[in-house]
Parts: structure tokens; sequence; C-alpha cells
């Protein structure tokens, strides 16, 4: 990334996609909310699912930053950006579904549910591209504070986008959307990792 | 795999009621003297210059796997929000042999008229893979295909019957689902309460009760199933036998409220043995408890010894038999099949727990052998049911089961009708729609696109 300005707009605008995709979340929250008739829900439930998010991000970073700190540097470059093209195009093919999870869910089922489908969707490394890939942090504190903006605009954008369209589907728009405006987000998302990748590389 | 959602899914129930009509019916068409099973097209649309004509029939390579129910590998279910694929494709029928355990999977995206088998699991594979046997519903969950089965993982079948997975991407079988089965032994229908993570079984009998025909002494000693059971969907665990009196015997159908909040349903009963009537039960979730009552009782119709077949001469009465319902998406109307009487009737169920008979119609029977109205004598009586999904067209053929056609109605030949649901309730028999199969015996049917018990729904309906 060029300039700070430009790394922090990557940052808000991956969050503002994470929330536009069905599967990471505000879905779920409609469904809640109309299962207990109860717009409140669709506030309620956003919580525990951008938690889970978060805790996802922050352990692929601790990942990466460990690592970088490991590897030099110009190995850690082709590391990571082999990882992001890699686990890109897997998920191109992988179309698991999981399978503990159901309607009837707590606090602690949304957060480990968020927790695993943002992991599983490699949600954090789609982050890696904006991190700064060459200088090391050697402590915990400095790996605190080169995370903490990147983190804190990415859900935000995440958590508004993904609160307003729950509610307006559910308030406003109705379920009949899914028939129509439905794009598959497994396809765009393997797309954004790969270029996400490619960018690392010969960026 | 598409970039969007298959456009026949709907998240709600009542959203799919505005689907648009049927053109093909696929109707299980079984053979009994020696000759392979197949799976029959027929054009149902009344556009086209082939309506109800035969446009497909898929012979399969073996002789005696006795089709029965089958079902697709993807449906509503998975725009459900804690998994949501819906560029899943419903494309593919799981048409399971009741008798040899075998399994068909036929592709019908290429040539909806004409699927070809794209898979065959064989016996053995199934039975090693589930340890059960004799395979019966299939229904698409959020995460995967679920498969009842009726006997244990033997050739004799012996041992609990129950549920299986299958994956529905790679179609393969994953293996036994419960976890903690507890008293559960007899096996049939289930269906699910997605909203409320619950799981409904119900019970026939094991292969020796059922393969070689109606055990009447079985029966009339209560050894047939006479439970439903509930399960919890996320840990697979038994929770709750509800038994209804060993009387009812052969609990079999079982339609929950197509509402993901609602927690009630209803299960048919084949027959009382104190009387013969037969009966519609309404389970339901009270203050945490899970209940059930009777809702509809039908009564046993007298007739002359001598218009009556060998297993009910002692009686000099038709036991009703109900041997299928059938739901609408609304949870409005509920169809219950009479096979012993010929009856179907049609129910207003907006009360479940006060149902109101609401139409009729009569073909075949026992005793009555009433023609259709076209003309044509009727063997057999109505039994498989399916209805469409905007509820207005109810399709239906006669054969059971085929020891127990045998016993009830020697000379049945298959056939497959339809009847017109009216606005404010109310069933007549369409008299140009009549399709003769002669020899070959009809069993269910599935329409193209889904049908009233084709789709599991996540979202309740919108208000």
């Amino acid at each position: 990334m060029q300039t700070m300005e430009h790394s922090m707009l990557f940052f808000l605008s991956l969050g503002i996609y994470h929330g536009i995709n069905p599967g990471m979340g505000w879905l779920f929250s409609v469904s809640i909310a109309m299962q207990k008739e109860s717009t409140k829900k669709i506030f309620t439930s956003q919580i525990p699912i951008a938690l889970g998010h978060l805790a996802s991000l922050i352990v692929t970073l601790i990942i990466f930053e460990t690592l970088k700190n490991i590897i030099p540097i110009y190995y850690a470059k082709i590391f990571f950006a082999s990882i992001l093209i890699l686990f890109g195009t897997y998920k191109i093919f992988d179309r698991a579904h999981m399978n503990w999870v159901k309607m009837n869910v707590g606090n602690r089922d949304l957060i480990l549910w968020s927790f695993l489908m943002a992991s599983s969707h490699g949600a954090g490394l789609m982050l890696i591209p904006g991190f700064n890939t060459e200088a090391k942090h050697h402590t915990i504190i400095n790996i605190f504070k080169s995370g903490i903006m990147p983190l804190a605009l990415h859900m935000i954008g995440m958590i508004i986008i993904s609160t307003t369209i729950a509610y307006v589907v559910y308030k406003v728009i109705g379920l009949r959307i899914l028939r129509t405006a439905w794009v598959n987000f497994d396809y765009l998302w393997s797309y954004a990792l790969i270029i996400g990748g490619l960018f690392i590389f010969f960026g | 795999m598409g970039m969007t959602a298959d456009k026949t899914f709907y998240p709600t129930a009542k959203m799919a009621m505005e689907a648009p009509k049927e053109e093909l019916a696929y109707i299980a068409t079984l053979n009994v003297h020696g000759k392979p099973d197949s799976l029959s097209t027929v054009d149902v649309n009344p556009e086209s210059d082939s309506y109800l004509s035969r446009v497909g029939e898929l012979t399969f390579p073996n002789i005696g796997d006795e089709l029965h129910h089958f079902g697709w590998n993807a449906c509503s279910a998975h725009l459900c929000p804690y998994a949501p694929h819906p560029d899943v494709e419903r494309r593919y029928l799981l048409i399971p042999g009741l008798r040899s355990s075998r399994m068909y999977i036929v592709d019908t995206k290429d040539n909806p008229r004409d699927p070809k088998i794209i898979k065959t699991i064989e016996p053995e594979e199934l039975m090693e893979k589930t340890g059960y046997s004799r395979p019966h519903t299939i229904h698409c969950g959020p995460e995967g295909i679920y498969v009842s089965a009726l006997g244990g993982g033997t050739k004799s079948g012996e041992g609990p019957g129950g549920i299986f997975l299958m994956d529905h991407l790679t179609l393969d079988i994953k293996g036994q689902w419960e976890n903690d089965r507890g008293p559960q032994h007899y096996a049939y229908d289930f269906w699910w309460h997605l909203g409320h993570d619950r799981v409904i079984t119900s019970e026939w009998g094991t292969p020796d009760l059922f393969e070689n025909g109606l055990n009447l002494e079985a029966a009339v000693a209560g050894k047939y199933g006479h439970k439903i059971h509930i399960w919890d969907l996320k840990t697979h665990n038994h929770l709750h036998e509800l038994d209804l009196g060993k009387e009812h015997q052969m609990v079999l159908e079982l339609r929950p409220s197509k509402n993901p909040k609602n927690t009630y349903g209803f299960v048919g009963v084949v027959v009382n043995t104190q009387d013969l009537s037969a009966s519609i039960w309404t389970w339901y979730l009270e203050k945490d408890e899970w209940k059930i009552k009777k809702t509809i009782t039908i009564p046993a119709q007298p007739a002359a010894v001598e218009d009556l077949p060998a297993p009910l001469k002692q009686f000099g009465a038709v036991p009703p038999l109900i041997t299928d319902i059938n739901l609408s998406l609304d949870d409005k109307f509920l169809y219950v099949s009479c096979w012993g009487t010929g009856e179907l009737h049609q129910y207003d169920v907006s009360d479940p727990f006060n149902p109101k008979l609401a139409g009729m119609v009569e073909i075949g029977g026992v005793a009555k052998k009433k023609a259709h109205p076209n003309g044509s004598p009727a063997t057999g009586g109505p039994q498989m049911v399916e209805l469409s999904r905007d509820g207005k067209r109810l399709y239906f053929t006669n054969s059971l089961y085929s020891s127990w056609d045998d016993q009830f109605y020697s000379d049945i030949k298959g056939w497959f009708v339809k009847a017109d649901v009216s606005q404010s309730g109310g069933i007549t028999l369409d008299k140009d729609f009549f399709m003769d199969f002669g020899d070959q015996r009809t069993h269910q049917v599935r329409l193209q696109g889904g049908d009233s018990s084709s789709d599991s729904f996540c979202f309740p309906n919108e208000e």
C-alpha cells in the first residue's frame, strides 16, 4: 500500500465487503429477528457475530506478525502471497458446509460460528495485503499498535454495513431479495484472495 | 453451480406458493412380474402437445428394487443462514429401492424428460456405511441429505432402523446420523422443525413385519410401530418418545408445519385395531413439553363379506387405512389418503387442533370400486398424494407396497390422477386427467421444481 490513507481505505472497504456477504452474518441476524419477532435481535445478534469475526482477524494478525519476525522479508512476502493465492484457489472448489450450528443459537454459538466462518473463508488473510509486510514488530505492543487502526476500521465498516443490510431486509425489503440479488459470494471471495496475493507479490 | 441462487429455492414456505406451475411429474413406477422398476416422466402442462402422456421412462438395470419414495438433492433449505449455499442446484433425484436397499441417483438437468443415472449405490455399500437397510424418505437439509431407513444393516434387516446422512455435493454416504437413539427401534418417516432444531421420526416396523405383507396377527397384538420420537437436530440425540397407544398401529407420514417458527405437525395412523378406524394426530410443544393428541378419526365402513379380500372378511368392514398425507405450504389444508375406502379427504387445519372436513373425492376402494369420472375402472385407492406448490393441483397414485397391494387389491392396475383444489376449499377430480399405467404400479410423485413435500425452509413466513 502506497500511503497510510490508501491503506486505511483498504481496510474500511474490505470491512464493507465482508459485511455485504450473507455468509458473514447479516442473514443470520434477519432469521433470528424473524424467528423471535424482534427488531432488537438484529442489533443484539450482530454483537457476537462481530466479536467472532474480530477474534478470527486477531488470530491471523498474530500469526502474520510472528512469521514475519522469523522469516527473511523477501521470503515472507513470497510466503504470504502464495498462501493467499493457494487459499483463494482452494476456496473456488471448496464448498463444504458447517454442520454443527443450527437455527436455535445463543451468543456463544454465534461468536464461535462467526469465528469459524471468518477463519474458514480466510477473512483475516484478505487483510494481509494492507499490512506492512516489510517492517518487523517484535513486541506485542508493536503488533497491537500496528493492528489496532486497520482492525478497528475493518470492523466499523463491517458492522455498519452488516447491521444496515439486516435491518433493511428485515424491516423494508423482505426476503424476496434472496431470490434475485444473491450473487455467489464464494466465487468473488476467492478471486479477492487471489488478487490480494498477487498484490503482495508484485506490489 | 451458478452465480445466483437456484430459482426453485424460496426463503419461506408461503413465498414458494408463488412458484410457476409444474410442467413435468416424475413417478416411481414399479414392476412385479420379473421386470425392473422405472422412473416415469409425465407431461402435466395442459399447454403442451404431449400433455398427459408419458414423455420419458428411465428403466433401472436391476429387478426387484421396489421403488417407493424419492427426493431431491437440494431444496430451499440451502438458503438457511448458518450455511448459505444457494448456488447448489436442485438437479438430482435420489431414488431408493425399499426392498433391494440399492439407491439410484439420476440427473434431470440436461434433459428433464429423460433423466440419466449418474450413480448407483449398491446395497452392500449402503449397509456397510450406514448400518441400515431399506432406505425410504429423502429430505434435503441445510447441510446434507438425510435419508430414513427401516431396517438394520443386514440382508434380513434386523436391528433398529434410523437415519443416515449423505453429502449433497459428492452424493456419497457419510454415515449413520444418530448419536444416542434412546429407546427408538422402528423407523419410517422423519421431518423437522428447523427453527427449533428438532427432528421428528415415526414408526412402521422392521422388514420382517412388512416385506411379506401385512401380518394381521402382529397388528392385533400391537407389534407394529405406535410411537413418534423427538430428537435434537444439533446433538443427534433422542429426547422424547410419544406413545399413541399400541392399538394405534403403524404411525407413518409426518407433516410438520412448514413455518419454522411453529412447533406442531400432523401424523397419520393406518389403523386402530379396536375398531378399524384410522386417525390423524397433532403433535405440539407446550411449555417445553412435547405432546400429541388425536384430532381426526375416520371410521371403518361396513361392507358385504363377498366384497372383501381375505384379510378383511372376518371383520365385515373396510378400514380407511391412512397411508399418506400432505400439507399445503401455507399450513391451511391437510390431504389424507384413505387407501382402503377409496377416499381422499381434504381438511382445513387452520386450527391444527380442530381440523374441519372441507372436501373429498372418491376413486377405487376395496369394496366400493368407484370408477374415475371419465368412466375408467379404478383399482386400488388414493395412496401417495402430492400437492403443487401453489396448492391448486393435487396429484395422486394408487399402489402402496407390492405385497400389501396383493393382499388388498389382487387385481391392482397402476393409475395417476389429478384433483383440482378450489380457492375456498373443496376438491374435484379432473375428469380429463386419468393415466392408466396397466401392470406397472405407480408410487410417489415428485413435481419438477419442487412440490409441497420436497422443501424445508429456515425462514418464518413474512407477515
